[in-house]
């Protein structure tokens, strides 16, 4: 593998990467598709390949080219994680059998997508407590975990994730969402554009008030309750600037809650190649910088779907087409017709985008808001599970004179553990800012070095490469 | 632009900074520490936490680090458990027979100069610590090395300093400072001027930016060095470990045997174990690199082949800052009246930390130093080049 070195590679087989190797197939381009996950499609289409909703096109079209790349000309590498890039370029993979393996490529895409985010509330790290994404994985694949939930986070995902589990024959207590109902309703010219994504959006809310399913807006996950795992959720209305508004508590029983906050692009592959980063907080916090042809700051890399802002899997599917097309403009593979649909490519993208940054408008809230929400969380909380690191923690080191989240963790250990801070430097971040009332993309992004996930020592020191 | 004032300046809040502050506030002088970006948010929060005495040059540098290990002891009373300072005794290393060769000649030196360390063949060396293959043919032992946390060590000793009236200033790059004939008038901050007579460099791998800043040359380089951090485990090595290899590549090419590069292996009181490390210049860049991180994992596992199957979970550089001659530059700079030099430990920042803030601080307050900082004066090297 090691001598060989491709014209292009690929990162993430979810609908952005896989449209990118279908376009380059297309023009007889094999390129190399890298997928940690042993199935194409990410997290969406993972479960299931058949349409999951007839009014999400988007979903069609990418079971078609994921059913189409089996065919293909693309060499699909599963199983396998990026977990060091280096500029050349040199990828660093890593898989549980067959261990590390070095890549070499000329040209590289990186369509690593979005985790979820979350934020923490007392009880959050009690089992029984899941997130919306890991919940919605389990019932496409027609498990459902529990047979009563509670949701809540903040979010239009949510509603997503509750008709999930209604379909599936669950039964959903209560949505709690902290935005207000208001904001929750698309805006005219988004209705008219994004037509087929509202009327999706509408079914699933209207399947879950049928069941019987309630939501309340303006409504905080106060605490998660239970000795060894979960047994109720107290919820509590909050105002407009985030406050709590004493003796609104009510307390739910439910087996399981999902929470979820949005989403949080995976950039660090594009972090340690170099590329530069932006903060956009209505496009989904830190992403990798593009330009109008998907081009990131470090020559012969681009980036496509989630990474360049969060916009669901249709913004995905047509940057990944995008992103193909201008490596082939790259390449000099490309004739006028795929110049001129370039133009219409691009055209559809500003629409796309105005509807993502309505979408993530939606999980994010004003600097007094967020201080209330963070300046109510008690001392004791938990923010770093690995570490076991709690709130009154990262008081004091910012109180010891620490300015940054970067000397926060070191004061702390906040985010140093087996999780490699996956999931609360997100946080950290956040709370640091809100207690210190800077803007939310105040600090730089959290600092990420090689490997991207654990990895034995003995096939980081083996032969492979 | 705010005005202040000072007693004295620090700039920088590595672990060097850090010492002096605490040691000035002991004697009723209240510091003002500026710093950049956090603590240790240099070197000395991207480092192995050893306090050696066996890896330094028999001489004046192990008289240093002599002083300053006695210090640890004082200092671990002050400051309490949180710097996670262990007397765990510390081995060298030795995989060849010229190795074993050198490191005799090397130890009968270091006796002599007051460091209690005796020879151990590879028998009783894996009655110590079980995980070591039979490649290690012998090793040297000294109950004296001991490990440390090299950041909760930083952060306790600011936090001791502010307590006893030390000021920091995190997250203000210094800019400029003043000099009106030939003393220190004030240091600039982009936020502020901060009058004071007396400025002490203590930015580590940046120290020849602030010189600059004053008009002088500091011969300092960045050395990176790249580590990897595997997740905690149980207890698996009980002292802090360091290859003969690596005395080697610090002062005598002649023990560089094969090319091969040296090590240094602890596991800190968290049960993560530190593998390290690399010796390179390569500018201000902190990434780690395919390269580096894999061949510190090729060198360590014939050492220590249990090693192959604990998950690695995090590398990271820091920078050295490295002097010509291996030695710190302590101390004032003729001709500069109020500027202090504390910078270029190279890889012994950590263990000379004690010492460095010592001698500093009683400088500072007039009093004699323990030990003459004469030697250890910037104008060393320009004795050199005329
Ligand atoms: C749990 C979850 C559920 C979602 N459900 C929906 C939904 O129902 N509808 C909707 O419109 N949107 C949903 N989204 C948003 C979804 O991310 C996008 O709609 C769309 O799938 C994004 O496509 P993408 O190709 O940009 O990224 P993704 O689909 O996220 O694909 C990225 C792929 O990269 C892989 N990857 C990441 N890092 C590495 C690495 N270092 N090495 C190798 N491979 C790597 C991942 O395994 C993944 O397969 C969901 C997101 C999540 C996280
Ligand atoms: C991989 C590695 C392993 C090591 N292992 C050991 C070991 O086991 N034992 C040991 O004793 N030593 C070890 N060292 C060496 C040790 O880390 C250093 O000698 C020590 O940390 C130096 O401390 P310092 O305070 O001088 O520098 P730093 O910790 O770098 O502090 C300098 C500070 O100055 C700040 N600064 C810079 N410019 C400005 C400015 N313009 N204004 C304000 N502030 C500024 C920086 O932000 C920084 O915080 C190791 C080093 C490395 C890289």
């Amino acid at each position: 593998m090691a001598a060989e070195r491709w014209e292009v590679a690929i990162v993430g087989g979810g609908p952005a990467g896989a449209a990118c190797a279908a376009t380059l197939a297309q023009a007889g381009i094999r390129a190399l598709l890298i997928e940690e996950h042993e199935r194409l499609g990410g997290p969406t289409l993972r479960g299931e390949t058949a349409a999951a909703s007839p009014f999400s096109p988007a979903y069609r079209r990418a079971s078609r080219i994921l059913r189409s790349l089996g065919a293909s000309a693309v060499f699909i590498l599963g199983r396998r994680a990026v977990i060091g890039v280096e500029p050349g370029f040199r990828l660093l993979t890593a898989a549980e059998e067959g261990g590390v393996q070095e890549i070499a490529c000329r040209r590289l895409l990186i369509a690593t997508g979005a985790r979820e985010r979350f934020f923490p509330f007392p009880g959050w790290t009690l089992p029984g407590v899941i997130a919306t994404g890991a919940v919605q994985i389990l019932t496409k694949q027609g498990v459902l975990p529990a047979s009563e939930f509670v949701v809540g986070g903040a979010g239009l995902f949510l509603v997503a994730a509750a008709a999930d589990i209604v379909r599936r024959g669950g039964r959903v207590r209560a949505l709690v969402d902290e935005g207000r109902l208001a904001d929750r309703l698309p805006p005219p010219r988004l209705l008219l554009t994004q037509g087929a994504k509202m009327i999706d959006g509408l079914a699933r809310t209207l399947r879950l008030l049928l069941s019987g399913g309630r939501i309340a807006h303006r409504t905080r996950l106060l605490e998660a309750r239970g000795t060894e795992r979960l047994r109720e959720v107290v919820t509590a209305r909050v105002d407009e600037n985030g406050r709590l508004l004493v003796g609104s508590e009510r307390i739910v029983p439910a087996a399981m809650l999902a929470i979820g906050f949005g989403f949080a692009a995976n950039i660090e592959p594009a972090q340690l190649a170099g590329c530069p980063l932006v903060f956009e907080e209505e496009l989904g916090g830190w992403l990798v910088q593009t330009d109008d042809a998907l081009k990131t700051g470090v020559d012969g890399i681009y980036a496509a779907g989630e990474v360049t802002g969060i916009g669901g899997a249709e913004k995905s599917l047509l940057e990944g087409r995008l992103a193909g097309l201008a490596l082939l403009e790259e390449m000099g593979r490309l004739d006028r017709s795929g110049r001129s649909e370039i133009r219409r490519l691009q055209r559809r993208r500003r629409r796309l985008l105005a509807f993502a940054r309505w979408f993530n408008r939606q999980t994010r809230f004003s600097e007094t808001y967020r201080a209330n929400w963070v300046g109510a969380l008690p001392e004791d909380l938990t923010i770093c599970r690995c570490e076991q690191v709690r709130l009154g923690e990262i008081r004091r080191a910012l109180a010891s004179g620490c300015r940054t989240p970067a000397g926060i963790k070191k004061a702390t250990r906040c985010g140093m553990g087996l999780c490699q801070g996956n999931t609360c430097k997100g946080i950290l971040q956040e709370i640091v800012s809100a207690l210190e009332a800077l803007p939310p993309g105040g600090f730089p992004p959290p600092s990420v070095r090689m490997p991207l996930r654990p990895v034995d020592l003995g096939l980081l020191g083996g032969e492979g490469g | 632009m705010s005005e202040t004032t000072a007693e004295v300046v620090i700039v920088g809040a590595g672990v060097i900074g850090a010492a002096i502050a605490f040691h000035l506030t002991r004697r009723g002088i209240r510091p003002l520490l500026v710093e950049k970006e956090d603590p240790a948010a240099g070197s000395s929060g991207a480092c192995d936490g050893l306090v050696f005495l066996q890896s330094k040059k028999p001489g004046l540098h192990l008289e240093l680090a002599l002083e300053s290990r006695r210090r640890f002891d004082e200092l671990r009373e002050i400051l309490g458990p949180g710097i996670e300072f262990r007397a765990t005794g510390g081995l060298c290393l030795i995989e060849n027979d010229s190795e074993l060769e050198v490191l005799r000649r090397w130890l009968a030196e270091q006796r002599a100069g007051g460091l209690s360390v005796e020879l151990i063949d590879g028998t009783d060396l894996r009655g110590l610590e079980p995980l070591l293959s039979q490649r290690v043919i012998a090793a040297s032992f000294s109950p004296l090395d001991a490990q440390v946390n090299p950041y909760a060590l930083t952060f306790a000793l600011i936090a001791a300093a502010r307590a006893a009236g030390a000021r920091l200033l995190a997250g203000e790059p210094v800019t400029g400072i003043e000099i009106a004939s030939g003393r220190v008038q004030a240091v600039r901050t982009l936020r502020r001027r901060i009058a004071t007579p007396l400025v002490v460099n203590a930015a580590g791998a940046h120290a020849p930016e602030i010189g600059r800043l004053a008009g002088i040359t500091v011969p300092i380089r960045p050395r990176r060095g790249q580590l990897l951090v595997t997740a905690a485990r149980p207890p698996m090595l009980r002292h802090g470990i360091i290859s003969a290899r690596y005395i080697a590549a610090k002062f005598n090419p002649e023990l560089a045997v094969g090319g091969e590069m040296g090590f240094s292996l602890e596991q800190a009181e968290s049960g993560n174990l530190l593998i390290g490390s690399t010796r390179e210049f390569a500018g201000f860049d902190r990434r780690t690199t395919l390269a580096g991180i894999r061949s510190v994992a090729r060198r360590i596992l014939p050492v220590v082949p249990a090693l192959a199957a604990v998950p690695v979970i995090r590398t990271f550089a820091g920078l050295r800052p490295y002097t010509p001659d291996g030695l710190p530059i302590l101390g004032p700079v003729s001709g500069l009246e109020g500027f202090l030099m504390a910078a270029g430990h190279e890889g012994d920042g950590i263990a000379l930390s004690a010492v460095t803030g010592e001698l500093l601080a009683a400088h500072i307050a007039g009093e004699r130093p323990a030990f003459p900082l004469d030697p250890f004066r910037l104008e060393r090297f320009s004795q050199e080049a005329a």
